[in-house]
Parts: structure tokens; sequence; C-alpha cells
């Protein structure tokens, strides 16, 4: 499979500390890749790296074979906090992204209207974000980094914010619309239990700054109910 | 339940209200106070209907030195608010001089504005942009920097420049503050209008009011009093139809 994001040996230090040296990271098409570590190990400054907001001190990030290291606007992420503006209503949130690469209002719209059926909140493009439960801006937060970034889509702590069903709710549903629209995901959780439900790979960042990888192919679609699941979460577990 | 208690919230203060009329009514009516000290609230009204039309047309001239004074204030503080929060050096160069100014009284440099401006409209302005123009500057500045780094971070992802952020993030947030500051300027500025009037010029209610005074007119005197807390009033609720007009979503909040 084509690696679609690739990350090759990113270096970034802040002033005298080194948050990572010399890490890969790969992302095929179609495919869901987690960052799973814990608090403060630079899991955001690598979404920042990945996203071309930051510029890493070393190393390239391509997307599709092009260069986008320190290059915002192609990529997006989202974040636990939705970032949704308060005084823009949910539908004009949404075409954000188009209006900001200088779609006109009419068209940008009209386009992220299209989506708001399939990601379940047709009825509320008029709301303010106010109006809508936590899961539902999480959505709207979503088709927003969809629809600026298109298949490639980084999320950071996505569900983080929200109950536990809820959570779950949202990770199965992640799970359906990431197959349909063929979305190729970075994920970063500390969620051990969230890296192994959306993820096909887990880089797993411990104190070592070196990755450790673990593959998951083929998950059952219970996969968290499994022996299998336990076993590479008390692996995981021993990992941080 | 609940729209009750707002009838009753309402009706509470007009209560309060009425019972001082009617009190200061009895003591006029019963001479405790001498009727040329203070003239009963029934005087006052007679006053009030018979100088109507002097009093419309001054008030119109304040009205117009208000009107020019506030907008003048405006454009200023925006565009001041804008290069301090662009160029932080200039903030901190200003931004205290800024500060200073508040502190001069309006009444001690209105005689010194017409001395240099004479007696037209510009000083009149000029005290009001001096007055009105700080709370307007410090409201935008605060709403400027209320801005979530965050969705600035999120926006700038998107490729947007600085005028796309000032547009879609800075301006939005910034008006909340805009119109609280503009809502404390408001209640300074007819006052700020009336009080230069007080010391030269032809027309205005400053200048009534300066008139019914030499002539010990007291009943006069409190119609133009009243008069002047009206428009101050009026001013103040025109905003806040302008605020509700600008943030449709804060309707929404309150909900």
């Amino acid at each position: 499979m084509n690696n679609i994001l690739s990350a090759k040996g990113i270096a970034k230090a802040f002033d005298d500390k080194v948050i990572f040296r010399d890490l890969d990271v790969d992302l095929s098409e179609g495919q869901t890749v987690a960052l799973l570590g814990p608090s403060g190990i630079g899991k955001t400054t690598l979404m920042n790296i990945l996203s071309g907001v930051m510029t890493p001190d070393e190393g390239r990030v391509t997307l599709c074979g092009e260069d986008i290291t320190g290059k915002p606007g192609h990529i997006s992420y989202m974040q636990q906090k939705d970032l949704l503006l308060p005084y823009y209503t949910v539908l004009y949130n949404v075409a954000l992204p188009l209006i900001i690469k200088g779609e006109s209002k009419k068209e940008a719209l009209k386009k992220a209207g299209g989506y708001f059926e399939f990601f379940g909140l047709a009825g509320y493009e008029d709301k303010y974000p106010k109006e809508l439960s936590g899961g539902m801006r999480q959505r709207a937060a979503l088709l927003r980094t969809y629809i600026q970034s298109g298949k490639v889509v980084l999320l950071d702590e996505p569900f983080g914010a929200l109950d536990a069903v809820t959570r779950r709710k949202m990770q199965k549903w992640y799970l359906g619309i990431s197959k349909e629209l063929e979305l190729s995901t970075v994920v970063i959780t500390h969620d051990t239990d969230e890296a192994l439900i959306l993820a096909d790979r887990v880089y797993i960042m411990g104190e070592g700054k070196e990755l450790d990888v673990i593959d998951l192919k083929d998950k059952p679609s219970n996969f968290e109910l499994t022996e299998e699941f336990i076993k590479l979460k008390k692996q995981i577990v021993s990992y941080l | 339940m609940k729209r009750p208690k707002s009838i009753i919230d309402k009706l509470l203060p007009l209560g309060t209200f009425a019972v001082i009329i009617v009190i200061w009514q009895m003591l006029s009516v019963t001479e405790v106070v001498p009727a040329f000290m203070l003239p009963s609230p029934v005087k006052v009204v007679k006053a009030f209907v018979n100088d109507f039309p002097v009093l419309m047309e001054h008030a119109g001239y304040t009205l117009l030195e208000s009107a020019i004074g506030m907008s003048v204030s405006i454009v200023i503080a925006f565009f001041a608010a804008v290069i301090m929060d662009r160029f932080i050096l200039v903030k901190k160069a200003f931004y205290p001089l800024l500060v200073v100014t508040q502190t001069v009284p309006a009444i001690a440099i209105a005689p010194l504005l017409v001395l240099w401006f004479g007696f037209g409209l510009s000083p009149k302005i000029i005290l009001i942009v001096i007055v009105c123009f700080f709370p307007v500057a410090v409201g935008f500045l605060d709403g400027f920097a209320s801005a979530d780094p965050d969705e600035i971070k999120l926006l700038r992802s998107m490729g947007a420049g600085n005028m796309q952020i000032f547009r879609h993030i800075k301006l939005p947030y910034s008006l909340p503050h805009f119109f609280a500051g503009l809502k404390v300027s408001s209640s300074y500025c007819i006052v700020s209008a009336v009080i230069s009037e007080w010391l030269g010029g032809t027309n205005g209610l400053g200048v009534y009011m300066t008139r019914v005074r030499k002539s010990y007119a007291f009943d006069k005197m409190f119609a133009v009093i009243i008069l002047v807390s009206a428009l101050s009033l009026l001013l103040m609720a025109l905003i806040s139809l302008l605020e509700k007009k600008l943030m449709p979503y804060k309707k929404e909040e309150r909900k």
C-alpha cells in the first residue's frame, strides 16, 4: 500500500529539551494510525509538525509525495476542543475552510451543506454551536476537518472531552464513516482502548523517544471484547 | 412561572420611581421646601411642555455633536486598537498614555478647548472624543486579546492570513467588549456635550441650561436635566438594539 502521509527523521527540540529525534511515522491510504502516549510526551507537537503549523528542526513531512514540511493549509487537525466559532452557525463553521481558501460564500455553504445528512447533522445547519450536544459538535468539527483536508485527517484527542458512553458511540461512528469516506487518519490519544479500537497501527510514544509499533490487522467487529485486546492492552501498559 | 416574575422585576423599579415622584410632589405642595428652590414635578412637566419646541431645537444640536463625537471616537478607537494589537511596541508605548488621558477631568479641559477652538462645533466634538475614545478603544483591545489562540491556530492551519484571522476571529470576539465600552462611552457622551456647551456656544442643551440657570427658572432647569438623562438612556437603548442585531448568537446563549 502507498504511504499517503509520511514523516521521516523528524527531530524537534524546545530550547535544550529534546522532544524527539529521528522519528518516522507512516500512514497508508485508508488506514488509521494511532499515536499513543502519556500527556507531555510531545504528541501535539508531532501533530503540529504533521499539519505544517510547526516546522521541525530536522526531517520532512510528505503528503502524496509532495513536501509539506512547515506548510500549513494542506491537512487540518481536529482537537479535543471542537473550536467551533460561537458566533457562526454550524453551517458557516463547517464551510469556513472553503471560505478561507477563497471560494464564494454561497458556493462554500452549498458544498458544506451537502455533507450534513451523512454526518448526522441534518436540520442543525442554522443553529449555533452552543445549541448542539458535545457529540454533535465533535461531528461538526470533524466534518469541518474533512472539508478542509479531504481524505487525510489528523485527530488530536478527538473524543477526550466526551462522556464514556458518547465516546464509545463516536468511536464506532468514526470507524463507519472513515471506511465509507476512505479516510486516512492519524489519531493522537492517551487512551489505550481508543487507540486499539480505532487504529490499524499503533505507535507508542514512551520516555525512550523511540517509537514502538503494534500492527493490528483484520480486527473482528467486537475487538474490544476479545482476549487479544486485553493482551495487547497489557503489553502497551508495560511499554508506558 | 418565569413570565410573572420578569413583570415584577420590571415593575419594581418603576414603583420606586413613582414613590419618589409622589414624595417630591408632596414636599413641594406642602412647602416643606420652598417652591422656587424645588419646583414640583407637575411644574417641571409644564415647563417641559411649554418650552418643548425650544428644547428640541437645542437637543438637536447636542445630539448632532454627540453623534459626530461618538462616530469619530469609534473610528479612532478602532484603528488605534488594531495598530496596538498588531504592534505590541506601540501598545506598550501608548497604552499608559491613554490611561492618563482618562484621569484628566473633562470639566477642566473644556474651557481650554473653547479658548483654542472657539465657540463652534469643534471644541465640543473634541471633548466628546477625548472622553469617549478610551472605553471603546479598551473594549476593542480586550476583545482582540480575548480571541482563543487555538482558534487562531486552527485558522492558520486552514491557510488563513492575518486579514482573515482578523475578520473571522478577532473582530467577532471583540464585539461584546466593544459594546460594553460603547455603553460606558454613551453615558458620558451627552454629558460631555452639555458641559462643553456651558462654556460657550449659541446652541445646545448646555446653552439652554446656562440661560435658565441665570434666570433662576428652576422648573426649566429640571426639565432640561430630565431631557439630558432621557437622551442618554435613549442612546444606550439604541446601542443595546444594535448589539442584539449584530450578535444574534448572544440571544441563543441565554436560552
